[in-house]
């Protein structure tokens, strides 16, 4: 066997494993950055974050189907600013200027006990540090 | 459903495709075969009642809508819905309830096409009977993280994402229900594992997808129902956008699958016109057993089982088709595609055609089952239909557009006084013996549509792109196996070959190049092919190589596949 010919089958035997190594994920992946809250379906991953005033958390959508953020105290509400619902891949980002707890929920996803007003399905938490030391 | 796919993946996967052919494995057997009797299973703690507790809750007598009365409820309560129209999106958070109307053709929830779900339940053990929803922008019935749920008798129209739906719930069953209209799908169970579910009974048609079942394994049953008229009928599928992936060990059986393949009457987006015209799509899905249904006239395919490209490369494998009835498909009534297959098999199936043509032969359950080596023979066509979609040259319905059923739908038997029972151990009461499945009787009169003009596995009509990719990722690498194969074996037998090599050499190439498909050529044309030089040997199938694969990248890139 030839340098050329050696080399050519280590390429294809590389590729291949890469390729078969291609098939063991792990599914759903999920940014651990601290400032990303992708919206999978049907819910916020990861769903409880800690921020730091002044920081702008991203919300991309990462299903196959529609999704929004909106507080549930009416800080935010992403479909205002969007003039709709996220579709796939997209992507959308709120600033928080304010320090506290923020209970969001999909308005798609997500229902509210009339009794105890409290959301179940896709929900999350995004508590808000005082920032500046 | 949809795909989204990366460049590294997919490159590697159109690369592997050419030049490894396909992973081979003998795949883990198929999911353990039945014994016959009912089938039990463990089922987690539910917090809903599982008596009903003599309360009925009357709408509108007493309540003026059924979510003050579902708000007024205790858990375990009956709602008692009289006829009418309700503007309603109704939230269950009350564990234990029954939803019942008195009239499932004549108790409309109406979404009015601004309302998101017609009744969203995130309480366990709540059933919902004998009703219609209409017109909602996302689900009809949903279920979202329960244990325990029933939709019977439930009539879902236009639902815009899906019809009935259980998602991250478990110990369900969906029967006697019909839904139509939505682009995604018409029935939907999604994220759990063992999902420990029933769908039963059921009618799907005008949908993307007439059930999709994404990343739900484990006792999960789809029987006895009728899917016709979707644009694909039956989809489990493999994706990364919910958890618990892969979906295995589900069961398709007893179903009458038919005119799934509809052009102009269902909505539909990329994925679910990937499946086009197919009866039962296992995307990228394991030990899933498909047996005894009828599938007639389907556009495309009876069953076609391939890989799955997310995020990630989901490869089917370990899944067993075996005895069904399959006629009239536009394509062929069996069809497997890798990349990377692991090990499906095709036994006793009432089938006369498949893609690859050897299915039932080299991949039998009960014999023979080699390694996997046909590439993208079938995956070409999903591929193609992706570009289709991409290109909007899949026909678009706007919300509401599908044809609607007449509402004389079977009713809820007993009515008024049938038994009220929360959905609390769902699969153990069923008594739901697998075994007694059976094939459905072809029915009377049915004229049997004739195979669509196809050369070597593609159909002609299919449209620009889905020929192309079947072109270039099946018909090229299939002449080269062929033809490249004769080359091989003439100058090795008959020309140059013959004084430089001998004959143990010349047999051993002889195997190679006939028993692994292109491959065998390749490796051929650069290392046994001695009469050329080391640089005219490189340089043809490297030169060989880089042409097809600028040529089938180019084509994925033009048509949008990633
Ligand atoms: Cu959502």
């Amino acid at each position: 066997m030839s340098g050329l010919a050696k080399t050519c089958a280590a390429a294809l035997s590389a590729l291949f494993l890469a390729f078969a190594l291609s098939g063991c994920g792990d599914g759903v992946v999920i940014d651990d950055s601290g400032l990303v809250m992708g919206m999978f379906d049907n819910r916020y991953r990861p769903d409880v974050l800690t921020v730091t005033v002044g920081d702008t958390v991203e919300f991309p959508n990462e299903g196959n189907v529609d999704h929004n953020v909106i507080d549930v105290d009416g800080t935010f509400d992403s479909r205002i600013e969007r003039g709709g619902d996220h579709k796939p891949d997209e992507t959308w980002a709120y600033t928080f200027t304010e320090p506290g707890t923020f209970n969001i929920y999909c308005s798609l996803h997500a229902v509210k006990n009339n009794n105890t007003g409290e959301w179940t399905g896709m929900v999350a938490t995004i508590t808000v540090e005082p920032g500046g030391q | 459903m949809r795909m989204r796919q990366r460049p590294t993946s997919m490159a590697a996967v159109t690369l592997a495709a050419l030049i490894v052919g396909v992973l081979a494995t003998f795949g883990p057997g198929p999911a353990a075969a039945q014994d016959g009797g009912p089938l039990s299973v463990d089922t987690p703690a539910s917090e809903a009642p599982s008596a009903w507790t003599g309360e009925t809750r009357n709408v509108p007598d007493d309540y003026p809508t059924i979510q003050s009365a579902v708000d007024a409820a205790d858990p375990g309560d009956l709602i008692l819905i009289q006829s009418g129209v309700y503007k309603e999106a109704v939230a269950v958070t009350t564990p234990g309830l029954t939803l019942r109307g008195v009239d499932r053709n004549e108790v409309i929830l109406d979404g009015e096409f601004t309302r998101p779900n017609g009744v969203f339940v995130t309480a366990d053990g709540v059933a919902v009977e004998n009703m219609t929803a209409r017109s909602y922008t996302v689900n009809g019935f949903f279920w979202d993280g329960v244990v325990g749920y029933r939709g019977s008798y439930l009539t879902a129209v236009d639902a815009w994402v899906y019809g009935i739906y259980a998602f991250d719930s478990v110990d369900g069953l969906f029967e006697h229900s019909y839904a139509s209209g939505s682009w995604d799908a018409g029935f939907y169970v999604g994220q759990c594992n063992p999902c420990n579910a029933v769908v039963t009974d059921v009618v799907a048609e005008f949908n993307g997808l007439g059930y999709s079942g994404t990343n739900s394994s484990t006792n999960m049953f789809i029987v006895n129902s009728e899917w016709r008229h979707n644009v694909a009928g039956i989809v489990p599928n493999t994706l990364d956008s919910e958890l618990l992936p892969p979906a295995e060990n589900v069961v398709v059986a007893g179903n009458y699958i038919h005119h799934n393949g509809e052009t102009e009457r269902a909505p539909n987006r990329a994925a679910e016109w990937s499946a086009y015209g197919n009866g039962v799509v296992l995307a990228g899905v394991r030990d899933t057993v498909v047996r005894n249904n009828l599938m007639v006239n389907n556009r495309s395919g009876g069953v076609q089982v391939v890989s799955m490209i997310d995020a990630t490369l989901w490869p089917s494998g370990g899944n067993e088709v075996r005895d069904n009835v399959i006629m009239g498909s536009g394509r062929a009534d069996l069809l497997m595609g890798g990349p990377a297959e692991q090990g499906s098999c095709f036994a006793g199936n009432d089938a006369s055609s498949s893609v690859p043509g050897t299915l039932e032969l080299l991949h039998n359950c009960d014999g023979i089952n080699l390694p996997m080596w046909y590439g993208l023979a079938t995956s070409s066509d999903p591929l193609g239909r992706i570009a289709q979609a991409h290109h909007g040259q899949n026909p678009q319905l706007e919300h509401g557009d599908a044809p609607k059923p007449e509402l004389r739908f079977d009713q809820l038997p007993g009515g008024l006084d049938a038994e009220v029972v929360p959905a609390v151990d769902v699969f153990n009461s069923l008594n739901f013996d697998p075994a007694a499945l059976v094939t459905p009787e072809l029915p009377d009169g049915m004229e049997i549509d004739s195979r669509r003009a196809t050369i070597f596995g593609v159909v002609l009509g299919a449209g620009f792109w889905p020929v192309l990719f079947g072109a270039l990722m099946w018909w090229v690498p299939a002449l080269v196996w062929i033809i490249g194969g004769f080359w091989a074996l003439i100058k090795m037998w008959l020309g140059s070959g013959r004084e430089s090599m001998g004959t143990g050499a010349r047999a051993f190439w002889t195997l190679l190049v006939v028993a692994i498909p292109v491959l065998g050529v390749l490796a051929f044309a650069l290392l046994g092919n001695r009469g050329w030089g080391v640089g005219r040997r490189l340089g043809t199938v490297a030169g060989g190589i880089v042409v097809w694969l600028a040529a089938t990248v180019g084509a994925l890139l033009v048509g949008g596949v990633f």
